[in-house]
């Protein structure tokens, strides 16, 4: 008979990619949602606040994960709405270093690959981090773009986008916000930096099974 | 006259940073739980269009066939090779079925586990099941890699 055990408690001071973090925020509440079960609309503005977004040096807020409190309700003076005090807890994504991610190819340039895993996609592959040795050529079909490919005993493999590519998590950058807009690249609030480089088992899945 | 209230200073507060991890199981079971399996016009279920984003993700991945018996079975099972927590953490997620898949995962393999690495891929193969994108082997250029490396 398997007994019913906690996954966090098993995996406390463990790693993921994804876990807990406990936040409390201070906020207005207008007029139009007091209708609505208090729960609801305070969750409802904490997932409009929060969600799909990156707090920085945290990681990208998944979701609302629940509400411990819900404190006040007060209506200050010169304000049309009551403020809460609400403490919740939020599912964070951040790859540990050293965690092994499936990705899909979104661009391959000159300077590296370019993956997403659909819900986050400024993953990087700079060119050092490429299997040894890689070259790349110009793709007669998408213009400023390369195929990447990798050179292993005299036999070539190509990196073309088809099927998933394991790579390692090098790095994860929150670089700070720009004062102006110097790329056309729109500002990415987090990074991760991966590597493709092992002695076997990353990159396209289909090289190893 | 305008009066200020310290209220209107609306900053977000991190009171625990990181409490726990979540295994890609409980995401998807959350994700679940919430109704995003059920809705197929995903206008209905309370589903952000980026959580829908997630839920594609982690269902296309090794977390969409595994249980919380599973999960718990294999971390106890798996004791004996003395793995670190990230190691067993990417093996769940990544859920190697070979020599050459498990290789990245873990350090040192050679020198740590020896001749019990196949023992350990058995291991992961028998207690989570493959989801359906994991049966499917593509022939041509993966043989020789495999049987090289």
């Amino acid at each position: 008979m398997v007994t019913f055990i906690n996954l966090f408690e098993l995996y406390f001071n463990s790693v993921n990619m994804f876990s807990l973090t406990k936040l409390e925020h201070t906020l207005r509440l207008q007029p139009h949602l007091l209708s609505l079960p208090l729960n609801e609309a305070i969750k409802g503005e904490l997932e409009g606040l929060f969600v799909d977004k990156v707090i920085a040096n945290l990681g990208l807020c998944i979701s609302v994960y629940d509400i411990a409190s819900i404190d006040g309700g007060f209506i200050f003076a010169n304000e049309g709405a009551p403020t809460y005090t609400v403490k919740f807890r939020l599912i964070i994504f951040r790859p540990f270093v050293g965690e092994i991610i499936s990705a899909r190819l979104k661009e391959s340039n000159a300077d590296g690959l370019r993956l997403s895993l659909g819900f986050f996609d400024d993953i990087y592959i700079p060119e050092l981090l490429m299997p040894e040795p890689s070259h790349a050529e110009p793709d007669s079909e998408n213009k400023g773009q390369v195929k990447w490919t990798w050179l292993f005993n005299d036999e070539k493999y190509l990196i073309d986008g088809y099927d998933e590519i394991r790579f390692r998590v090098q790095n994860v950058k929150f670089p700070e916000i720009p004062k102006e807009q110097k790329e056309l690249k729109p500002f990415a609030p987090m990074e991760i930096i991966g590597s493709l480089a092992s002695d076997g088992g990353l990159g396209p899945i289909s090289w190893w099974i | 006259m305008v009066l200020s209230s310290s209220a209107t200073e609306f900053v977000m507060k991190i009171l625990k940073e990181n409490m726990g991890p979540l295994t890609n199981f409980e995401v998807l079971d959350f994700l679940r739980s919430r109704g995003a399996a059920k809705d197929p016009t995903r206008v209905l279920a309370p589903v952000a269009p980026s959580e829908f984003k997630v839920y594609d993700y982690l269902v296309h991945s090794a977390a969409c066939s595994q249980t919380r018996e599973s999960i718990t079975e294999f971390v106890a099972k798996c004791k004996p090779y003395k793995l670190t927590k990230s190691e067993i953490t990417n093996i769940i997620n990544i859920r190697p079925s070979s020599y050459v898949e498990i290789d990245p995962l873990i350090e040192n393999l050679d020198s740590r586990l020896g001749e019990s690495v196949e023992e350990l891929v058995e291991l992961v193969v028998q207690v989570f099941p493959p989801s359906s994108e994991q049966s499917k082997p593509d022939e041509n250029e993966s043989k020789e890699l495999k049987d090289i490396m």
